[in-house]
């Protein structure tokens, strides 16, 4: 890390990224003296050039400081949707459930054991296949059915013509499942309704490892039926079995999911065995790692400076942060860490599209306080919508009076993928830059975005591309 | 002259020719970002590497080896459309990126046996970064083996996919790319000196 850092002095890091030297070097001076630091991070990194190394980064400053597991200090690492901690500990995102590593053995032959199916039935003869992934097998036509849950691809992934164009393709059967017809599910060939969070029982577990219960308070519309009650309906009628002929899942409704998944964090980082709905309905929120031994959660993590990073206890062996490729097993083990935390650094890399004379300003995309991901919920809500009814394009003062454009006025945004029109909004944004709200499925900025990803997160590239604009009459 | 100056050359043309190949296969499959992504960023890597074993090959004399330039003709041969041949040419770049890697090997022990430590140095990073790549193409071929080997293909999408990206959406990095591509000269073209 020394070596990678000492190539950027002030002057170099001021050129890349044109923040001033006296500013840069007062940020270092208030992370390398202040006593306490709690930082939390989110798409601003996660959908960058370089997403994960930056990300690693900031883990890295608290590390080099010993600025974690204590009262004051700490990094949040946040997750964009409200139930993106639980499907990383579950494996819902394709890792394997409570942090297994699906490159070790011994992590899948014990979760074949609590399952009670043979390893080989768990796929983990490589890396989980990400959703850009997905969509590109799907474009090639090795992927010819595609079941949609909880997600709205049609607005919300990069360079939506193409989206758009493989989720109509002929000889793709596309299942949709929602409690509302999305963009997605207009698009698709059978759509399954879904409760929403009100109408069904289940759990939910914040960044901060909270395990909060949700019961169900109402009973959901017309034919709408639980995720989990779809998906088991699903695994019967498939008729899937255990090794020794049981039907499996072996849980009927969301409480049996629970215990199951309790079963699986045993011994686990995100132990949660002390955890049960019994306690979870009678307060507040507990914390993970709670065990049945002591029954007590642990606010803090990493006290002792201890990491779960030992070879035969890590979730992943790790990647090289500038190219994706993965760490393997041997090489880990040469150089188990055992405990300790790992420094890894990288190199800068410029962005794949960076503005030109042709396309001279970066485009930028985010969110606005009053919506949620594609609006499907959110601008269902009047107050929500009333307030924030519209897609808008944000410049700063010197761009829009350059460009001749006024507040409220109609602009054409157009990149190399597609173009929108939007009214604008001045001010409140570094010059160079545009900003567009990616919420709106009927003016989405994702028309405007690449199609490309972190090599090691896989995430998306939102918070950047190349754009120009212009002044249009309504 | 010592034998040295033939490796440092056999070198030399190698690093071309996978620059060459890893820009050939990221214009390839140019609609796989990931792909294209690394395997131009890996162009560079390569193409530096060549210049930076030319100046320590001049010192050692005329050394020349045609090794390379015939490994890299007898490479990528065949129907190279997605899937299946993308899996194929990231094998083949493999295939390269080995034959640097012993090359690297051979090269470091005649260096540490003439002392050079100035070679020596320069060869372990150069071979780091060599060993980067490998490490990546064998990422790649484990992420994408089984989809492309194990699942029939339709092959009107397979060729719908992959025909060459309509050049407003090709990114203007690649134009410069192809740029650098013309200097180190078309691929498998490269003669050694």
């Amino acid at each position: 890390m020394r070596d990678v850092v000492g190539s950027y002095p002030p002057e170099r890091v001021e050129e890349i990224t044109n923040v001033p030297q006296a500013l840069l070097r007062e940020a270092a001076s208030i992370l390398g003296n202040a006593l306490r630091v709690v930082s939390s991070c989110l798409q601003g990194i996660y959908q960058s050039m370089q997403a994960t190394a930056a990300a690693v980064q900031i883990n890295n400053l608290h590390l080099i400081r010993g600025l974690i597991g204590k009262p004051g200090s700490t990094v949040f690492q946040m997750n964009g949707q409200p139930t993106a901690q639980n499907t990383r500990e579950c494996g819902a995102d394709g890792e394997l459930v409570a942090f297994r590593n699906w490159n070790n053995e011994r992590h899948v032959e014990e979760l074949a054991r609590l399952w009670n199916v043979e390893p080989a039935k768990i796929p983990h003869w490589g890396p989980p296949t990400h959703a850009m992934q997905i969509f590109r097998y799907v474009e090639t036509g090795s992927i010819r059915l595609l079941w949609i849950l909880a997600t709205n691809p049609a607005v919300s992934l990069p360079e939506l013509a193409r989206v758009r164009s493989l989720l109509r393709k002929k000889g793709l059967f596309l299942v949709a499942q929602d409690a509302f017809l999305s963009e997605t599910a207009a698009l698709a060939d059978v759509v399954l309704p879904a409760a929403l969070w009100g109408e069904k029982t289940g759990t939910f577990t914040n960044a901060d490892r909270t395990v909060h219960i949700s019961l169900k308070a109402v009973d959901p519309p017309g034919d709408a039926r639980s995720d989990l009650d779809i998906l088991l309906d699903y695994a019967r009628r498939m008729d899937f079995r255990d090794k020794d002929g049981a039907p499996f899942p072996s849980f009927t409704d969301a409480r049996g999911a629970f215990e199951s998944f309790r079963a699986a964090t045993r011994g686990r980082p995100c132990d949660y065995t002390g955890i049960s709905y019994e306690k979870l309905t009678g307060g507040s929120g507990i914390q993970w790692p709670c065990d049945e031994r002591t029954g007590t959660s642990r606010e803090r993590l990493y006290e002792e400076g201890i990491f779960p990073t030992g070879a035969e206890e890590c979730a992943l062996y790790g990647h090289d942060l500038e190219t994706g490729a993965t760490i393997t097993e041997e090489e880990y083990r040469a150089r188990d860490p055992g405990g300790r935390a790992r420094i890894k650094a990288a190199h800068w890399q410029p962005p794949y599209e960076e503005p030109d004379s042709q396309f001279p300003l970066w485009l930028t995309t985010g969110r606005v306080v009053h919506h949620w991901h594609t609006r499907t919920k959110t601008g269902r809500v009047r107050a929500l919508n009333d307030a924030a009814p519209e897609a808008f394009v944000q410049f700063a003062p010197e761009d829009a009076s350059r460009l001749g454009i006024l507040d409220g006025d109609l602009v054409e945004v157009e990149s190399r993928r597609g173009k929108l029109r939007l009214p604008a909004c001045i001010g409140d944004i570094a010059p160079g830059c545009a900003f567009i709200p990616f919420h709106y499925g009927d003016r989405a900025a994702n028309e405007l975005t690449v199609t490309g990803w972190d090599p090691v997160s896989k995430q998306p590239y939102f918070k950047y591309a190349a754009v120009r604009a212009r002044k249009v009459k309504p | 002259m010592i034998g040295l100056a033939r490796y440092l050359a056999l070198l030399e043309s190698a690093e071309k020719e996978l620059s060459a190949a890893l820009l050939a296969v990221a214009e390839r499959h140019a609609r796989e970002p990931e792909i294209w992504q690394t395997a131009t960023f890996f162009a560079r890597w390569s193409a530096r590497h060549a210049t930076r074993v030319k100046e320590f090959r001049k010192r050692f004399g005329p050394g020349t080896d045609k090794g390379s330039r015939k490994l890299g003709n007898a490479l990528f041969q065949g129907v190279r459309r997605d899937g299946i041949g993308l899996v194929r040419d990231l094998h083949d770049l493999s295939t390269l990126a080995h034959f640097v890697h012993l090359g690297w090997d051979a090269s470091l022990q005649a260096a540490k046996a003439l002392r050079n430590r100035a070679l020596v140095d320069a060869i372990g990073e150069m071979g780091a970064e060599t060993d980067r790549q490998m490490a990546w193409l064998r990422t790649a071929i484990a992420a994408m083996a089984a989809q492309a080997l194990a699942v029939p293909p339709e092959l009107f999408s397979e060729l719908v996919a992959s025909r060459p990206k309509r050049p407003s959406s090709v990114p203007r990095r690649m134009i410069r790319e192809s740029q650098l591509r013309r200097w180190i000269g078309l691929f498998s073209s490269v003669e050694g000196p």
